[in-house]
């Protein structure tokens, strides 16, 4: 819309402009008399405003009588960006706007994003201060802030106490955070290419009362990033540069899910869990040798300090790796579900072999389910599978995720192959289904 | 945990065009206005669903099959899969799909997901209208609302003046 408006366009322009070149883009349903917007209650159209880019919500007034208040009176998202001169406008405004907009809506704020790009030390941290102290901005509930330098973060965190959910990304937190941050409500907090001593990490968490979902990613200077929360249940850690990095769950007594993503290298990501009397659902680990970086206390997981907890665990690897994943299960007695995702890369059989008089655990009396991601249904990832098929006893469903050009009978010959009849345990059915995204590999988290 | 079938539960809804829908109270519990009257035992044989036409219910009863968080053909329940974005990603090309519909269609959605207060189904079909908002100018969208501009010219420059900084 702002590419054919400008400020002071007349009225007059605007409503006997070229209508039929613009609907072009206008969506070609069946058209009907029909106001349809007015069979809407005023409670969905403020939903739909405040879900819209600030100046289109701005604009929104000028549509119709209908129309002429529920700016106001709908909660704010505000966007904020700085950008070079010379640079089109978007559908974010500068900071320069900021002041006039908060003076005219009442608030509350449904969101805060700024984009501080350049901004400088430039006093915006003082001004950003102030904006989230106005009634406009008043019981915000999601913060996104963006390349921020250390004051700035600091200060927008400060005053935003009241926020559900807040993303920081491409930021530098301050070296020290004194005194603690202070949120009551925040629930879901993703940190995304930022720098944070394991000082302020660990200040910053501490101050998060409610928190349960947190993401983590591509932290620049990771080091050692130490979880103790109260409330946390899900950790979602991505790692993918060659760092070293270790996180230690040191006290986590609600934590259920701990995925990692993209470690695409076995040896950068160590993780240490020393207290986590809840953690059903972990992975994946992409298995080369069978010594994961897992630490449980001070000693690795092994068939001896195992993990009692977990129910579910997932795992990447080629096919021929299948004894060092057996050598792993031995850690899991307690494992109910396994998820295999299959690559394609080579690996030497260095494993010791797995010895049918020492049983697995977990294959004797808990393992129900089992899905084979990335199947391709040959040579030693079949042979793997087979494994499963023939010596998981308490199996109910084995599923393959295989890739187009599957056909019924493709599953047929890979049944036979499997040896299916023979399957150790008698109740256990079988699925075969195409990937569900269109690439086929499933990156699995 | 209790198997699908065992827990099963079939509740039938009818819409003012006399069809009837038979479903599992599961699927029709993603309707918080259903669930609210399941809980309060309102709902005895059959739940009338005033305003909402056999056309829209039908695909409102669509959706809620595919959402409902123990899905039987992708046997992963939301709480224990390690692949959420997958699933995620799965989900959001139905979506896609299903929300390909005409205009009007999408309207009695939006107004059949307010009303049984299904709030992703409200979200999915919302975002249509907000896109369709964030990318036309104004002209166009009163088009794509079917909106009359009801405002005197003179009027609506004082209101544009009110919002300036919406349209620098």
């Amino acid at each position: 819309m702002e590419k054919e408006e400008t400020a002071g366009t007349a009225a007059a322009a605007e409503s006997h402009g070229s209508v039929a070149k613009r609907a072009r883009s206008v969506d070609c349903g069946v058209t009907t008399a029909d106001d349809f917007i007015s069979r809407l209650p005023d409670a969905i159209l403020g939903t739909i405003i405040s879900l819209l880019p600030t100046k289109d919500g701005g604009r929104t007034p000028v549509l119709s009588h209908r129309w002429r208040h529920l700016w106001h009176s709908t909660p704010l998202n505000l966007e904020v960006s700085t950008r070079p001169r010379g640079v089109p406008t978007s559908s974010r405004v500068p900071p320069s706007a900021v002041s006039e907009i908060i003076s005219k809506h009442p608030g509350p704020a449904r969101r805060f994003y700024f984009l501080c790009r350049g901004a400088g030390a430039g006093g915006l941290h003082a001004q950003a201060a102030s904006w989230l102290h106005s009634p406009a901005l008043a019981h915000l509930e999601e913060l996104h802030i963006s390349n921020a330098n250390p004051p700035l973060l600091e200060s927008v965190l400060r005053s935003a106490s009241t926020i559900l959910a807040a993303k920081i990304d491409h930021c530098k937190f301050p070296f020290e955070i004194v005194p603690p941050m202070n949120f009551r409500n925040l629930n879901k907090l993703t940190l995304f290419n930022i720098s944070i001593s394991e000082e302020v990490f660990h200040r910053l968490l501490s101050g998060c009362h409610a928190l349960e979902s947190l993401y983590m990613a591509d932290f620049r200077a990771p080091g050692r990033l130490r979880v103790i929360s109260p409330t946390i249940r899900s950790i979602i850690f991505r790692h993918s540069s060659s760092k070293k990095v270790e996180l230690v769950i040191e006290d986590a007594p609600c934590l259920l899910r701990l995925l990692l993503t993209d470690c695409n290298r076995d040896d950068c990501v160590t993780i240490r869990v020393i207290k986590a009397p809840n953690l059903e659902i972990l992975g994946s680990f992409l298995v080369v040798v069978s010594k994961l970086l897992l630490f449980k206390g001070i000693s690795s997981v092994s068939s001896t300090n195992s993990m009692h907890t977990v129910k579910v665990f997932a795992l990447r690897s080629s096919g021929d790796k299948l004894d060092a994943v057996l050598n792993i299960l031995k850690w899991f007695p307690c494992l109910e579900k396994l998820y295999v995702t299959f690559h394609l890369r080579r690996d030497k059989r260095n494993e010791p072999l797995y010895d049918p008089l020492h049983p697995i655990e977990c294959l004797e009396t808990r393992l129900k389910k089992v899905v084979f991601k990335s199947f391709l249904g040959i040579g030693n990832q079949l042979e793997f599978a087979r494994f499963f098929v023939l010596n998981a006893k308490v199996l109910d469903r084995i599923e393959f995720e295989v890739y187009n050009g599957y056909s019924r009978g493709k599953a047929a010959y890979l049944r036979m192959l499997l040896q299916v009849k023979n399957r150790a345990s008698r109740d256990a059915r079988f699925e075969f289904r195409i990937s569900p995204t269109e690439y086929g590999l499933i990156d699995m988290c | 945990m209790a198997t699908r079938e065992a827990g099963k539960k079939m509740i039938m809804l009818k819409s003012p065009d006399g069809m009837e829908f038979e479903v599992e109270e599961a699927v029709a519990m993603e309707s918080q206005t259903i669930r609210k009257m399941i809980e309060d035992d309102c709902a005895d044989t059959a739940i009338l669903i005033p305003n909402i036409n056999s056309k829209i219910l039908s695909r409102v009863i669509e959706y809620c099959n595919k959402h409902v968080p123990t899905t039987g053909a992708t046997g992963a329940a939301a709480s224990d899969t390690v692949a959420p974005a997958a699933l995620a990603e799965d989900l959001k090309i139905w979506d896609a799909e299903f929300i390909k519909v005409n205009r009007a269609t999408r309207f009695d959605l939006i107004q059949a997901a307010s009303y049984l207060n299904i709030k992703g189904l409200l979200d999915l079909t919302s975002q249509t209208t907000i896109d369709t908002i964030s990318d036309n100018s104004l002209e166009e969208i009163r088009s794509f609302l079917s909106t009359k501009n009801d405002y005197l010219p003179e009027e609506e420059q004082t209101i544009r003046r009110e919002n300036q900084w919406a349209f620098q």
